[in-house]
């Protein structure tokens, strides 16, 4: 019943380019793909569907199968070196929900973008202010500042190893120098729990702060000069032009800053993976880190899977209210 | 209400380059409105912008109310300015907007007598008296209906005249105005340039203007200070300006078509279009010439009428008459044509100032 119809679709397609091609030049039968030229946009189906497939291919394949394939896993016991695969329910989610590392890795996870996204937007204000201006050099710092985005992240987290490092760290030896620290029971970065945190989030700030900052340059670029004017003859202080004026005009465009901001520290594995590897005692374990070292190191994948499955929610609602919050605020 | 005076106000943007603003003095009347008249580059927003504190002067001082304020900020000089984009902020209400500066200069004090409401007692008459302020600024120019809007609601006529009442609401000791008028399209602009005018007489705020439209200068001035390339070529009444013109960019720039100047020996000699008619037309002293008609323009209320000069040393000079009719005229021929010798204006050639009228050989 379905199938015919769609026959009937199809000859009548067949019958439809002869007569709009015997208008063209009477007599001469055209290739259908020439007839695209002629009307200016592209009527064949077949070469719409050429000229997306590279698309929808790479779409499909790199995104939509291991998006899926790891929703499926998280219901199933796929384990690494076994090819037997059962569908268990909701059995995965039940027990990591109960485990006390996925629960840390929760508060970790969240501790760590809030608390980094909260310094990067006020530094990134600072910096984007002092950039704004023009003065001798600025160009130069300007460039300086948006070298810690560009660089890859691993290369400047083992950097930050280092700077870290429980013996050889420069940050330790000014604080000996300066007398804030003892030489001979120095503060382990890296391995106090409190230290390792603070250390991650340090270096997801250095991270992201130059990428914010560059948004919001470009914000504050965008507001018309008078604006700002305006506000100062009408008797506005410095604090009273940037929180009443400058910030609610750019708000759209912070939300992009923290937006995107948020979805990098809570999906990161780099840093955390790099400097503490989740220790010491989970202390520093997120959410991406739990499903590698669940999925992979610990050959469960279905469990990897699982947790991994967890950051899905939390990303539709940051995504969700970011773009709600962007499109509120209207700007003339 | 305040007096605002400019003394040697120099303004220089990069170092070796002309200035934007040279040596400019000046003084206003207590409650004037002055108007800032020039082409585009001839410094009058510079000027108007040192004024305002947005911009540092090189050297020079400028005075308000009598006291120095090259130092101050533009918070503490006590004045109001409306820019040509209006400058609103676009996500505030009318009611933020035009309340903005009571806040921001905290304006609104509750009076002594209020001590007994408490904190929030006290916050509550705060907001009443602000309302009542920002009420009657709105009133005023009757945008009272407009309060809850978001500017990006409102037409560019409406736009104006929230930033009056966001200027006016804090009764500023000067006005300044950087072009107001020029974002209105042009029905719009003469109702608004009637309207600024009975604003300004009701409020009686010493007020400045720039603008590089002549007939608003013109139309609204007390007084018109003629700008070009960053100097001063002329203060005057609107009157003076246009029938005294200083030198002859004074008189070129006022005045459409412009001033006819014709060169004679060492002088320069200058008659407006509407004072040169067909000789029968005018009476007592005049000076004649022949004209060769090249073009007649017909504008409803008048006809411009641009020709040649023929004969006599002004032989091959272009000049363009007024007139109320120039029916009878027919291209290509030729007719005499006169200047009452009381309207011709003498210049010097070389300074390009104003001289002393005298007595020439025209033939």
């Amino acid at each position: 019943m379905a199938m015919k119809p769609a026959g009937d679709a199809e000859t009548q397609a067949k019958k439809a380019p002869p007569l709009s091609s015997s208008l063209d030049k009477p007599g001469q039968l055209r290739p259908r793909w020439k007839k695209v030229k002629s009307a200016g946009a592209a009527t064949s189906p077949l070469l719409g569907a050429a000229m997306f497939s590279p698309a929808a291919l790479y779409i499909l394949l790199l995104i939509a199968v291991p998006f899926f394939l790891a929703i499926f896993y998280a219901f199933s016991d796929a384990r690494i070196g076994s090819t037997e695969l059962h569908f268990i329910g909701l059995e995965n989610f039940r027990s990591i929900i109960h485990s006390p590392s996925f629960q840390k890795a929760v508060t970790n996870s969240i501790i760590f973008t809030v608390v980094a996204q909260a310094i990067v937007l006020v530094c990134s204000n600072i910096l984007s202010i002092a950039l704004e201006k023009p003065f001798r050099g600025r160009g130069l710092l300007r460039f300086l500042i948006l070298l810690p985005w560009v660089a890859p992240v691993s290369l400047g987290t083992i950097g930050w190893k280092w700077i870290l490092d429980s013996i050889y760290s420069v940050i330790t030896w000014v604080l000996v120098w300066l007398g804030f620290a003892n030489k001979l029971d120095p503060p382990y970065w890296l391995g106090q729990e409190g230290l390792a945190m603070a250390s991650v989030i340090l270096v997801h700030c250095w991270r992201l702060i130059p990428f914010a900052t560059v948004i919001l340059l470009a914000g504050r670029t965008a507001i018309p000069k008078e604006i700002p004017e305006a506000a100062s003859i009408d008797g506005a202080g410095f604090w009273r032009t940037q929180f009443q004026i400058n910030l609610p005009i750019m708000t759209p465009i912070l939300s992009v800053a923290v937006l995107f901001g948020s979805i990098f520290t809570f999906t990161d594995i780099a840093v955390v993976y790099i400097l503490t590897n989740g220790g010491p005692y989970d202390s520093t374990q997120t959410l991406p880190m739990l499903a590698y070292t669940q999925g992979i190191q610990g050959s469960d994948l279905a469990a990897g899977a699982a947790v991994s499955v967890c950051l899905i929610p939390v990303l539709v609602i940051i995504a969700y209210f970011m773009l709600r919050m962007a499109h509120r605020a209207e700007v003339v | 209400m305040a007096v605002v005076e400019t003394r040697n106000l120099t303004k220089v943007f990069k170092e070796g380059e002309l200035g934007a603003v040279n040596d400019v003095n000046l003084v206003t009347n207590e409650g004037e409105f002055l108007v800032f008249l020039g082409p585009s580059g001839s410094g009058k927003t510079t000027l108007l912008r040192m004024i305002a504190g947005l911009e540092h002067p090189t050297a020079g001082e400028i005075l308000i109310g009598g006291r120095v304020v090259n130092d101050l900020s533009p918070r503490e000089r006590r004045i109001a300015m409306v820019f040509q984009s209006y400058a609103l902020y676009p996500h505030l209400t009318v009611y933020r907007n035009i309340a903005f500066p009571l806040r921001a200069q905290k304006t609104i004090k509750v009076p002594a007598s209020g001590k007994s409401l408490g904190f929030f007692g006290r916050m509550q008459e705060r907001r009443r008296l602000e309302k009542e302020k920002v009420q009657w600024a709105a009133s005023l120019l009757g945008i009272g209906g407009l309060l809850h809007r978001k500017p990006r609601e409102l037409s560019g006529g409406e736009r104006q005249r929230v930033a009056l009442a966001r200027a006016i609401v804090r009764e500023p000791s000067v006005f300044l105005l950087d072009e107001p008028l020029s974002n209105l399209d042009a029905k719009l602009r003469a109702s608004a340039r009637e309207e600024l005018e009975r604003f300004h007489r009701s409020i009686g705020t010493t007020s400045i203007y720039v603008t590089h439209d002549q007939v608003e200068a013109m139309a609204m001035g007390d007084r018109v200070v003629v700008l070009n390339q960053g100097y001063v070529r002329q203060i005057g009444t609107p009157k003076e300006v246009y029938d005294q013109p200083a030198d002859t960019f004074v008189a070129t720039f006022l005045g459409s078509p412009p001033m006819n100047l014709v060169e004679h020996d060492e002088l320069i000699v200058g008659f407006r279009p509407e004072q040169f008619r067909p000789a029968a037309q005018v009476e007592g002293d005049k000076v004649s010439f022949r004209l060769r008609v090249e073009n007649v323009e017909y504008l409803g209320s008048e006809w411009i009428v641009a020709g040649i000069l023929t004969g006599g040393r002004m032989e091959g000079k272009k000049t363009i008459a007024r007139m109320a009719s120039a029916q009878s005229l027919e291209l290509g021929q030729t007719y005499d044509f006169a200047v009452p010798e009381r309207e011709l204006k003498f210049f010097d050639r070389s300074s390009e100032k104003r001289v002393a009228a005298r007595a020439l050989q025209w033939q």
